[in-house]
């Protein structure tokens, strides 16, 4: 990648350097190589504090700079390729737990601490946050709640918002300004949280907020059936929701070639797996049969949790014809699993530097060494009415085996979310092949975004899909919220 | 000030003659009250201390006729008052400047029950308690469960995010609404969320929600249903001190154990509960703590057994449990009809509507205790206590305009302490105009600014239901409150 | 300092002040108001209706035909008094508004015409309904086919005669029916005044089952109407000659209780203690008579009952009369003891607590709100597939048959009562 530094560089370093030293401004090349799709931005910054985001957002705003708010970096490839990228402000230093009353059973956190160290923290107090998006090691609370990342868990849980008490900001003019609180129940004004929850940075800099907590499990297990056919899977879902066994995940994953290991092995190997059959061409499978894993986990007492699992295999075993096989498996192994076929392109996240800028940029690089390239994988993801799931799957497999794709899917089944795994080609195929899954996922009364795409791609296709008729007050706020548009221009729905 | 409010009224449109024709034409005759005899009977709510007459009512059957309502009333720069059930405790319906109040009531239906994909389809005036009752018998329930659910309306509880006791547990309305249909102020019928889980963009749904009809009127709601848990176990706790039953809500949860509803209610309470209802509650307690746990057979007697454990170690002097589903509604018919047992025995009351965190309840209600005596107010409390969810009750006569006045600043005592102990003013009534002069003490002129500005967004022109929720603009300007009107 | 005011306003209105004082605007009850639930008004909710009371009671408004048109919109169901949770008398607000509109409200001669014609000379008087159905009894098709050039009034009050007028002869009660086997208690029947010409079998069915299970069935002769109609439409005065005259009928002090089989007169009898609390010589009998009163159903499922024998293999719907249910609170007993009858399947109405429409002579002067609440009732019962539909007052029982007649269904209206007769063995045709 050939790097174009723009003059108004050494200016906007010092500026920053101004605001938080210069041990904290990092030169993009080794804190943010590839970018944000694509585009470097002339310095990435690490304030320390909302009062220091404050005065990087004024600074930006006095002089029309864009910035781009970054957390784990796990998501930067979601939304347009931003039309300009000068500051990426990375939260890395937000990342103190600020109050945890555990008899209280709300947490107040900085933006900037990744999932997993909250959690340690929590279950230490026998307590979590029930989320569990993809690369928790990596993934910030600021960045789960500006993408809405929940996970599989969402099945229980419900959203990020759901559990979302308060929120602080810094607003594009660079004023904190908070909205909820620490209470659990509380009506006063407007729910902001609820705004600032998937608007991918684009009105304000997330940087504190507060849930409400839930005990940690104490027991958990998994039910992993494989099925002939996802269409098998139709019933089995249907079965299992209904029942007074409510699973906190319903994972639907595929395709797998069916009888060539037992769901545990399927899963365990899931990682190699997945990649392996991503760059399967559709005519690999045996007899062009592509079946289906339903992954469902169940949590509780001990007692509650045998008692779903047997009331699960129960409600399962009408459903196993030819072909099927149904087994327990431990949580670990079947979480993982389901996490990794949500991101195929795990592997190659790379983390983003310290607030230090990183020794040098050989070791990022090495880091990145043994990763497949940067366009790997096409990844959209489709929301529908969940009764319609896996007819709209079951589509898109046709439509993939149709046109020579090899079709990957991993879906929230009783939510009605699924992701689309494609590996990355001939763009002009790509780009019809998204439309007409798009099309699929309206027409089950949703709509399908595309999360992971090269720029060129992106370019080619709609990442949000169209414009519905409301876009107005999305367009409008934006406007009032972030007038000159520094923060993520473009970069969100409807390119605001 | 008055200069100021003059200004306000200058741009404000009066409604006509000519506008009243109109808006008959649009929703019929009968169906339009202007009438000072008629009008009003919508001067207030369920909170009765501030009263103010719309100039005009209108009733519209269908979001279409709701849209052209609206726009001419835009036309003719009038402010709009949305109304469902009027059940309001914070006078969020309450027409302070004027204006007309559209009301919900007549679009009562409900419009689809998908009970695969768990939601349905209503219309705004339809009662929360009607979308149980549509589904219970396939085991679903609507779970937002206020106390007023039997007349309360879904657009009601959408724009004051309702909780209920078994909110705990399940959480309030905002997690159970996936989609509203609402009327802008210009007459804009905008759709958002809908029947999937998210859609591209902003959560335009989710922040309308709790806006007290400031943003628009909302028309439909797609609401979530909660499948019903296989089993309950209801308690009743019997405690000597309220710290007592205090402390026993800490522990359960710090315990990781989740009631679906905490609910205290103290002596006073339980007195005019017993009075009215005669449940057979100790009428010497100092509180009693009625516990739900709801979930599956397998386990539920093992966490009831750990529950009463917990009660008895924190000092519990009695236990009981429900032993069908018949004494557990009743315990419940005597939690929720507490307030109705405290009219029978007291001429007025204000029910207060504050949270603490659940930890420093023991602090809120002492100090309740100390500010009662200190007013000479006799304070009830029945509340939710597993989400530190106050509601003292201050008993008081309304034709005693001394005593008023010592109701009025009592509540306001209460409402700071809950925010000086990092609480807010309100859990689940909302700010109406009974809380706006709070809201200042709750968040700084940045915090405000950012709402206000989105408001704009909405309403321009900032007609729907002026006076609720924020502090006038133009500094903090002390209304001073009109007395109650006495009887004679 | 209000004391003197308030005693002031008292004797210039006879709306009980503390009474009103008790609602506490909270709107609980707007739910169950039938009217509300259908125009969605404030002003025809219990609790706006209340709000205007109390606006004309403190001077702000008068009793205009704006304000009394809401009041005579109202039922009197009182399903909002089972919501009030602050115990508010609603009925007893309603019925002192309404003697207060009689007497400072000038009403249209029409509507005047109509009290008198149908509360004031008809209904309370069982001969006089008598002599003005003969010509129905003999030529009933034929008036009834004229019912369209008929005033209006008149004509939906023949509509909802019963299509077969009962053959009284057949149903006729002795003064006295004697207890089947030993006798174990003694009670009187409230044989109504439009119930005793046209529910003469409801009567008839109702002293069979008490003889049943060992009661003796006094039937005193010179009882008269209960008073409903008067207490309900603003002539209470009327009302309480009425209840006088029972007081003096009903052998008090010889009977265990006195049997009321229409709901509406069951919940009148038991405000005859209310209604005379006023008079000293009085208001203690009345007091003894309302503690005596007892529905039917309330009584039969005190005793110990007697098996039922008698198979009625019929999907029965019941259906809650306004003053059964909200005004007596008498919901579960009816349901329980229909349950018992060998064969019988018992289904839910949907919103069977809603008033019918019939409401005393409502149906006859405010029809329009009467058809529509007695559509949805037939809707709700349509939609249950019952072959029956059982409801223990007279008013609804006219009222559901007529609605049923026009949807042209089949199904048939019953007092429970009735059904229990069969179950006992009793023939009816």
């Amino acid at each position: 990648m050939t790097v174009d530094r723009a003059p108004l560089t050494e200016k906007l370093v010092s500026a920053l350097e101004a605001i938080v030293g210069p041990q904290h401004v990092a030169a993009p090349e080794t804190a943010l190589p590839e970018g944000v799709d694509g585009r470097l931005p002339q310095a990435v910054v690490f304030p320390k504090d909302p009062e220091e985001i404050g005065a990087i957002l004024r600074y930006a705003n006095e002089n029309r700079l864009a910035v781009i708010p970054v957390g784990g970096g796990t998501q930067l490839g979601l939304g347009h390729p931003p039309e300009r990228a000068e500051i990426a402000l990375s939260l890395s230093r937000l990342d103190q737990i600020v109050a945890h009353e555990p008899a209280d059973m709300t947490v107040t956190v900085q933006a900037g601490i990744s999932i997993a160290a909250l959690q340690a923290h929590l279950a230490r107090h026998g307590q979590c946050l029930p989320y569990d998006p993809p690369l928790p090691g990596r993934a910030t609370i600021g960045g789960i709640i500006a993408t809405r990342e929940a996970g599989p868990l969402r099945q229980a849980f419900r959203g990020v918002a759901d559990r979302l008490l308060g929120i602080q900001v810094v607003t594009a003019s660079g004023k904190i300004a908070k909205a909820g609180g620490r209470v659990v129940k509380n009506v006063s004004g407007y729910e902001m949280g609820r705004l600032y929850t998937g608007s991918l940075g684009t009105l304000a800099v997330i940087v504190e907020a507060t849930f409400k907590v839930q005990p940690s499990f104490l027991d958990a297990g998994m039910i992993a059936v494989s099925l002939p056919s996802v269409e098998a899977a139709r019933p089995v879902i249907r079965a299992l929701l209904d029942s007074d066994a409510q699973p906190v995940l319903l994972e639907l994953l595929g395709p797998i070639t069916v009888g060539a290991a037992s769901p545990a092995e399927l899963l365990s190997g899931f990682p190699q797996h997945a990649r392996a059959f991503a760059s399967f061409e559709a005519s690999d499978l045996p007899g062009g049969q592509s079946g289906a894993l339903l992954v469902a986990g169940y949590a509780g007492t001990r007692e509650e949790m045998e008692w779903q699992l047997a009331e699960a295999e129960r409600l399962i075993t009408p459903h196993l014809d030819k072909g099927a096989a149904m087994e327990r498996i431990p949580w670990a192994l079947g979480h993982q699993a389901v996490l990794q076929a949500h991101r195929h392109d795990a592997q190659r996240v790379v983390p983003l530097a310290a607030s230090a800028p990183l020794d040098s940029a050989g070791a990022r690089a090495q880091q990145r060494a043994g990763t497949s390239p940067a366009d790997d994988y096409v990844t959209c993801r489709a929301h529908v009415r969940a009764s319609e799931l896996v007819q709209v799957v079951s589509q898109a497999l046709a439509l993939a085996a149709g046109s020579g794709f090899a079709l990957a899917y991993a879906a929230h089944a009783g939510t009605g979310i699924v992701r689309f795994h494609v590996p990355a080609g001939d763009e002009e195929r790509l780009a019809w092949l998204i439309g007409s899954l798009r099309e699929g996922s309206i027409g089950a009364g949703g709509s399908l975004i595309v999360e992971r795409a090269a720029p060129s791609l992106k370019a080619k296709i709609s990442v949000f899909g169209p414009l519905g008729k409301e876009f107005f007050l999305h367009k409008a706020i934006k406007e009032r919220m972030d007038p000159i548009r520094i923060l993520n221009p473009g970069r969100f729905l409807g390119n605001l | 000030m008055s200069s100021q409010q003059g200004a306000a009224s200058a741009t404000q449109g009066r409604v006509t003659p000519r506008l009243v024709e109109e808006l008959r034409r649009v929703v019929g005759e009968e169906n339009v009250f202007v009438e000072p005899s008629e009008v009003l009977a919508w001067e207030c709510d369920g909170y009765t201390l501030e009263r103010h007459p719309p100039e005009a009512v209108v009733l519209p059957a269908s979001t279409e006729e709701v849209s052209r309502v609206m726009r001419l009333l835009h036309q003719a720069q009038v402010p709009v008052i949305p109304r469902g059930a009027g059940t309001s405790l914070s006078g969020a319906t309450v027409p302070v400047g004027g204006g007309v109040v559209v009301s919900l009531s007549r679009m009562n239906r409900i419009l689809k029950i998908d009970l695969e994909n768990r939601r349905a389809v209503v219309e705004a005036g339809v009662v929360n308690l009607w979308v149980t009752r549509a589904v219970e018998n396939d085991g679903f329930f609507f779970a937002p469960d206020p106390s007023s659910q039997g007349a309360c309306t879904i657009g009601g509880n959408v724009a004051t995010n309702s909780g209920g006791p078994h909110t705990l547990k399940y959480g309030v309305t905002i997690n159970h609404i996936l989609g509203v249909e609402m009327v802008l102020a210009d007459g804009t019928v905008v759709e958002l969320g809908g029947d999937v889980e998210e859609r591209p963009g902003y959560d335009l749904a989710g922040f309308v929600i709790g806006s007290e009809g400031t943003l628009g009127i909302v028309t439909k709601a797609v609401v979530r249903l909660t499948r019903a848990p296989q089993t309950y176990r209801t308690l009743l706790a019997v405690f000597d001190t309220i710290d007592a039953a205090t402390r026993t809500v800490s522990e359960v949860i710090r315990q990781g154990i989740i009631p679906a509803a905490v609910e205290m209610m103290d002596n006073l309470i339980i007195q005019a509960v017993e009075e009215a209802f005669h449940f057979g509650f100790p009428k010497d307690a100092a509180a009693v703590l009625i516990i739900e746990l709801d979930g599956l057979q397998a386990g539920i007697d093992e966490l009831s057994r750990r529950v009463q454990a917990i009660c008895a170690q924190e000092g519990a002097r009695e236990i009981r449990a429900a032993r069908d589903e018949k004494e557990r509604q009743e315990l419940w018919k005597a939690r929720k009809r507490a307030f109705g047992a405290i009219g029978r025995i007291s001429p007025s009351y204000v029910t207060q509507d504050g949270v603490v965190p659940r930890t420093k309840l023991p602090d809120i209600l002492r100090i309740i205790a100390e500010v009662g005596r200190r007013h000479g107010i006799p304070i009830a409390n029945v509340f939710h206590a597993g989400d530190g969810n106050i509601h003292p009750i201050l008993l008081f006569d309304d034709q005693n305009p001394d005593e008023v006045e010592r109701v009025l600043a009592a509540s306001d005592e209460i409402l700071t302490a809950c925010i000086e102990l990092g609480g807010s003013v309100t859990g689940e009534h909302g700010i109406g105009i009974e809380k706006v002069k709070h809201v200042a003490a709750m968040y700084t002129q940045d915090d405000l600014d950012v709402m206000t500005g989105l408001r704009e967004v909405f309403d321009p022109g900032r007609r729907l239901n002026p006076g609720k929720i924020f502090p006038s603009s133009k500094g903090c300007i002390e209304v001073k409150r009109p007395r109650p009107k006495a009887s004679a | 300092m209000s004391t003197a005011q308030s005693q002031a306003t008292a004797t210039q209105s006879s709306i009980p002040l503390d009474d009103l004082r008790t609602c506490i605007h909270c709107g609980l009850c707007t739910s169950a108001c039938p009217t509300y639930l259908k125009l969605g008004s404030e002003l025809d909710s219990p609790r706006g209706r209340i709000y205007l009371m109390s606006a004309v009671q403190q001077g702000r408004i008068g009793w205009t035909g704006e304000v009394v048109k809401h009041l005579d919109l109202c039922l009197e169901c009182r399903a909002c008094e089972t919501a009030c949770p602050s115990g508010v008398p609603y009925g007893r607000l309603l019925e002192a508004a309404r003697d207060e509109i009689a007497k400072a409200y000038p009403r249209p001669w029409r509507e005047r015409l109509l009290l008198k014609v149908f509360r004031d000379t008809l209904f309370p008087y069982p001969a006089r309904l008598r002599l003005a159905l003969w010509p129905v009894r003999i030529a009933g098709g034929l008036i009834r086919k004229l019912s369209g050039i008929l005033p209006d009034e008149l004509g939906r009050m023949l509509e909802l005669l019963p299509q077969e007028l009962p053959d009284e002869r057949r149903y006729r009660l002795p003064p006295v029916v004697p207890a089947a086997g030993e006798r174990r208690y003694r009670v009187a029947l409230l044989t109504g005044c439009v119930g005793s010409v046209l529910f003469a079998r409801a009567n008839w069915a109702t002293a069979r089952v008490l003889a049943h299970n060992g009661c003796e069935v006094v039937i005193p002769q010179d009882q008269g109407c209960c008073g409903a109609l008067h207490l309900h439409t603003g002539a209470s005065e009327t009302a309480r000659e009425f209840a006088r005259r029972n007081l003096k009928a009903f052998p008090l002090d010889d009977v265990d209780a006195i049997i009321v089989n229409a709901a509406g007169c069951g919940s009148t009898l038991k405000e005859y203690g209310d209604m005379l609390a006023g008079d000293p010589a009085a208001g203690p009998v009345a007091e003894r008579l309302s503690a005596k009163t007892k529905d039917i159903s309330e009584f039969l499922s005190q005793i110990d009952l007697k098996p039922m024998t008698h198979p009625v293999p019929k999907t029965v719907a019941y259906h809650d009369a306004c003053h059964l249910a909200h005004g007596q609170g008498i919901r579960k007993e009816p349901r329980e003891l229909l349950a018992q009858v060998p064969g019988l399947r018992l289904v839910e109405l949907r919103d069977a607590e809603i008033c019918c429409g019939s409401a005393g002579i409502y149906n006859i002067l405010q029809p329009e709100m009467a058809e529509r609440l007695l559509d949805d009732k037939v809707d709700a019962i349509l939609a249950t597939g019952a072959e029956v539909v059982a409801t223990g007052n007279p008013g609804c029982l006219m009222q559901i048959a007529k609605g049923l007649a026009g949807r042209g269904g089949k199904v048939q209206v019953v007092h429970p009562i009735e059904i229990l007769a069969q179950a006992y063995g009793e023939a009816l045709p």
